[in-house]
């Protein structure tokens, strides 16, 4: 009897439930045979011996049961300490394989963590704008209304505070409507004038909300009266204005040179975004001659849904409140009807393709970077074939050996989340730095971009599914369970077919995914590339702009406004380097004001279908100073100060009415000022007034000689780099007015490149442009992988093949003919995918199709390319094969 | 075969076991049959809790089993003797010799 089994039993790692029970019986049974055979040797009969044996040896039955009872109980406690035991010497094994090979442990780290970290970010960022976006109590019931028109069905507008009364008084599917006008007003915080964002809203607009003060008591509830000089400040507004004072709740603020009583601070997580970042909240001022027009739409109003009532059922309440009162005001109501949009839709209705895109292509990433790491891990498990067979030989278990794949795949991919996170956590303050400030403030719970814990648990989540995947991914592709072959034929002997397989499916997935990508990308690319070259009808270079507000008792005469900014523009046109110099109530694609009109001579018009049009007032040399072409007659000048009213319009406008007659000398009828008629002195080209992806409005220009403006914006055209004369006209507009602020500094492609239209393209565009790069990096390496390590497993076959006389070219070519087969296939995949997937852009596309045969040609192409130029470099190594060596090598 | 039976007190069969063991690795049968021989006989050890004495101690590691081939070439388990059973068996070595030598002497000068 050798020891060799004792020393076996060592090696046993795993333990498993023996059949206690069968080895009790044996070890019984022999210890009586031995025994009978011993009387029997000793000339007892057999039939005696039996017996003798038997009674010798006690209750047999009673034996046997204690036997199975400690056997099994020692089992259990061995089983348990022994999974332990085995796990801790797992980790340290995964540690020291990680110490071994730094250099795969820390690629494997860093594209687990960055695909871990991207993926966090953005279902961190996704998940905070898609679901807490409306912070406030049954969110689900708050509505956002608009009116909107017969004529344009898309056409969406605020109402008016006499039909906001109505629809308050006479709908039956609300608890409440309030309303809100989003305003900027000027500050004046210890004797500095600043231009702050404020909301004007009804009375009871916060009960509405379910929004309580975190200071002080809200508006007084005698809100038409002394209450009218309440301001509600925003959290953030006291904390940077009021120096968080606790007693703040009474205290005073001077807002376009009035005197308001600081009432209640809000809670620091209140954010209404769609009112943008107001920082202080006022009441309607009851006086003002808005609140009784029925034609000036100003007013969101915004709604909560009765309990039980339907946003359908409400809506269409309420459209029967508005045809009521188109019947009784016709003049102004009728053509008109409204829309109930839910508040959360109209909070994140314009980001959500773009979130829910770069979620996608997040995802895909991940995808392309476990598929690379499970092509590593498998490369690697199968050059530890032989010490697997080793482990086996010696008495390992499979699944034994396939729970160290396991544990070694969670350490790498725990870390890796680890990394991720943390990396999410940078990912998403410069995601959320990168959004320009005003896109941000309609975007809340970006706006407090801090890393939270579901983003950390996102991380971790990933990482522990991608671990338990890639440690099972070798114990099911690597075929390990058979020893003897393994360990007489060395690693690279064939039997590795289905690692194979798998890694090639691994390289076509990550093609197909990257192709995804680039197509994404590329249709990005295509639309920002045709956005900005659509003609904007203004000159973009070398123009600096920064807004004026005049506020205060002296300029509140129109003859004082004018002075202000004539003043100003002389000046600031004599000013060395500058070329020109204009101002303009609104800057192209700052959207502005539209006004309902009709042409003198034409019949009146049906008060549904009157034309309107964005006007404008201008001062100065704007139209020079703006790039904007003169088509037609003569543009504002000196003689408005005295002249005719005259107005200038754009081609839009003159098409619309006159069709291809002359517009100059016909005359326009506002219903703002009905006293009037307005001749036309020109026509100008179209000017994209809103943003760069809409068509072109109607767009009437005043002469603000004869309109006077209270705020404009310069547009100052420059010599030389237009940021370097900001300081100087800063100076010029403090010389005239120290108290006057000055903000919304910056220069024409600045506006275009922070415009939503350009913004909304261009934010997606950078970070899939950047995952599509980082995955065709992964693609290349793979692709490269494959190829190399078909040729190390076919060096000697080609050496034989190079010793008969074969051409090294034609190796090449039959490894290149692999990664063209492989390239092929993902670009086919991905092609399909990417066409199904390109519907999810559609939203931020513009100018082009989703299935745009350019792009997918193009992506194609390069992506084809790509495989090939890798292969071609692994396969090069080839050439390179000394036949003589490579024979002997194995 | 009239023999003087004297019943075991506790924790001396573990002893046994041990020292049986202590001269390598034996099958339960052996041990039996080397306690018995050792003991000419005097002392009367039931096989039934020779057995459970050997599981016991198996799961409190003082012993390992294995199974081998007996002499004549049947399936048998063989129980050694661990480090832990070694260190146990000189504990209860000196134990137990002090304890005889305690009741002798009580039992003499008495």
């Amino acid at each position: 009897m050798s020891l060799l089994p004792g020393i076996r039993r060592l090696f046993r790692l795993a333990v498993r439930q023996r059949a206690v029970a069968r080895d009790v019986d044996e070890e019984l049974a022999f210890h009586l045979n031995a025994k009978i055979e011993e009387l029997v040797g000793q000339g007892i009969p057999r039939s005696q011996a039996e017996r003798i044996a038997r009674r010798e040896f006690g209750d047999l039955g009673l034996a046997r049961k204690e036997l199975v009872a400690i056997g099994q109980r020692g089992d259990a406690r061995r089983w348990r300490r022994e999974r332990w035991q085995n796990l801790g010497q797992d980790v340290l094994f995964a540690f020291r394989l990680m110490r071994r090979q730094p250099g795969f442990a820390a690629v494997v780290l860093l594209t687990l963590g960055i695909g871990i970290g991207a993926s966090a970010t953005m279902v961190g960022i996704t998940r905070r704008a898609l679901t807490q976006s409306v912070p406030f109590r049954d969110p689900d019931r708050l509505l956002h209304l608009w009116m909107t028109r017969d004529e344009d069905p898309l056409e969406r507008s605020e109402a008016s505070y006499p039909d906001l009364v109505d629809w308050q008084t006479q709908s039956r599917g609300f608890i409440g409507i309030e309303g809100y006008n989003p305003t900027n007003l000027t500050a004046e915080l210890g004797g500095v004038p600043i231009r702050i964002r404020g909301t004007v809203v009804t009375p009871r607009f916060f009960d509405l909300l379910g929004v309580r003060p975190a200071l002080g008591t809200g508006f007084p509830p005698d809100s038409t009266g002394a209450g009218a000089s309440a301001v509600i400040v925003t959290h953030g507004f006291w904390t940077r204005h009021l120096g968080s004072d606790p007693s703040a709740a009474g205290s005073s603020l001077t807002l376009d040179g009035a005197v308001y009583t600081v009432t209640a601070v809000l809670p620091a997580s209140f954010q209404f975004s769609p009112a943008g970042d107001g920082e202080v909240w006022l009441l309607v001022d009851y006086a003002a001659r808005r609140m009784s027009e029925r034609f000036n739409h100003w007013l969101r109003p915004i709604a909560r849904l009765r309990e039980g009532v339907s946003r359908e059922a409400a809506e269409a309440d309420l459209a029967l409140v508005v045809r009521r009162l188109a019947v009784a005001y016709p003049e102004t109501n009728q053509g008109r009807g409204v829309m109930a949009v839910s508040l959360r839709d109209e909070v994140v209705g314009k980001v959500r393709p773009i979130l829910l895109t770069l979620l996608a292509a997040v995802t895909v990433m991940l995808l392309i970077a476990c598929a690379n790491v499970a092509s590593l891990y498998l490369a690697r498990a199968l050059a530890r074939r032989q010490e697997l067979a080793i482990r086996v030989a010696l008495g390992a278990s499979r699944p034994r050996v396939a729970r160290q794949f396991v544990v070694e795949g969670l350490l790498l991919a725990l870390i890796g989340g680890v990394a991720g996170a943390m990396l999410a956590r940078l990912g998403t303050t410069l995601l959320v730095r990168a959004i320009p400030e005003g896109i941000r403030a309609g975007l809340p719970t970006l706006a407090t971009g801090a890393m939270d814990w579901g983003t950390v648990a996102v991380a971790m989540g990933i990482a522990l599914i991608v671990g338990v995947a890639f440690g099972l991914l070798p114990a099911v592709a690597v075929p390990f369970g058979a020893p003897a072959g393994v360990l007489r034929g060395g690693p690279r002997s064939g039997g590795d077919r289905s690692g194979n397989r798998f890694r090639d499916a691994l390289v076509v997935g990550e093609i197909a995914l990257t192709l995804v990508l680039l197509v994404g990308a590329g249709l990005l690319t295509r639309s920002l590339v045709t956005l900005l070259r659509t003609d904007a009808g203004f000159a973009a270079e070398r123009v600096m702009t920064m807004r004026i507000a005049l506020a205060g008792p002296e300029y509140e005469r129109g003859e004082a406004q004018q002075r202000f900014f004539e003043t100003l523009l002389q000046r600031v046109g004599s000013l060395p380097g500058v070329e020109s110099v204009g101002a303009a109530s609104n800057l192209p694609l700052n959207g502005g004001g539209t006004n309902t009109f009709r042409a003198e001579g034409a019949p009146e018009p049906d008060p549904a279908r009157r034309p309107d049009a964005v006007v404008r007032g201008v001062a100065g040399a704007y139209f020079d100073a703006m790039g904007i072409r003169i088509v037609e007659g003569r543009v504002f000048g000196v003689s408005e100060r005295s002249g005719v009213p005259a107005i200038v319009v754009n081609q839009t406008l003159a098409r619309q009415l006159f069709g291809s007659g002359s517009a100059t000398g016909r005359r326009l009828r506002f219903y703002a000022f009905p006293d009037s008629a307005w001749e036309i002195v020109g026509v100008v080209g179209d000017v994209k007034t809103g943003t760069l992806d809409a068509p072109v409005p109607a767009t009437v220009y005043f002469s603000h000689l004869q309109a006077a403006e209270n705020r404009m914006s310069l547009a100052v055209r420059t010599v030389g780099r237009p940021e370097r004369m900001t300081a100087a006209i800063r100076q010029e507009v403090a010389a005239l007015g120290p108290e006057l602020p000055v903000y919304a500094v910056s220069t024409m492609k600045e506006q275009i490149a922070g415009s939503p239209a350009v913004f909304f393209r261009r934010f997606p565009l950078v970070l899939l442009a950047a995952l599509a790069l980082g995955a065709l990096v992964l693609a290349i390496v793979g692709v490269y992988g494959v190829i190399a390590y078909a040729l190390t497993q076919r060096t000697r076959e080609f050496g034989v093949r190079l010793a008969l006389g074969a051409a090294p070219g034609s190796l090449v070519r039959l490894l290149i003919r692999r990664g063209v087969f492989l390239g092929l296939a993902g670009t086919a995949i991905g092609l399909a995918v990417a066409m199904l997937g390109a519907r999810l852009l559609d939203a931020i596309l513009y100018g082009i199709a989703p299935i745009d045969p350019l792009t997918l040609a193009g992506t194609s192409a390069l992506m084809l390319g790509v495989t090939v130029a890798a292969s071609g470099l692994a396969a090069w190594r080839a050439t390179r094969i000394d036949p003589a060596g490579a024979m002997r090598a194995e | 075969m009239a023999r003087p039976e004297l019943d075991l007190l506790q924790g001396t069969l573990d002893v046994l076991i041990l020292k049986a063991l202590s001269w390598g690795p034996r099958h339960g049968y052996a041990v039996a049959k080397w306690i018995k021989e050792r003991t000419g006989g005097v002392l009367l050890v039931e096989d039934r809790a020779l057995y459970v004495a050997l599981h016991r101690m198996e799961a409190r590691e003082w012993i390992a089993a294995e199974w081998g081939l007996s002499d004549n070439n049947r399936k048998a388990k063989y129980y050694l003797l661990t480090a832990a059973g070694r260190r146990a068996l000189r504990d209860k070595h000196g134990a137990w010799c002090s304890y005889a030598a305690a009741v002798a002497s009580v039992l003499e000068t008495g």
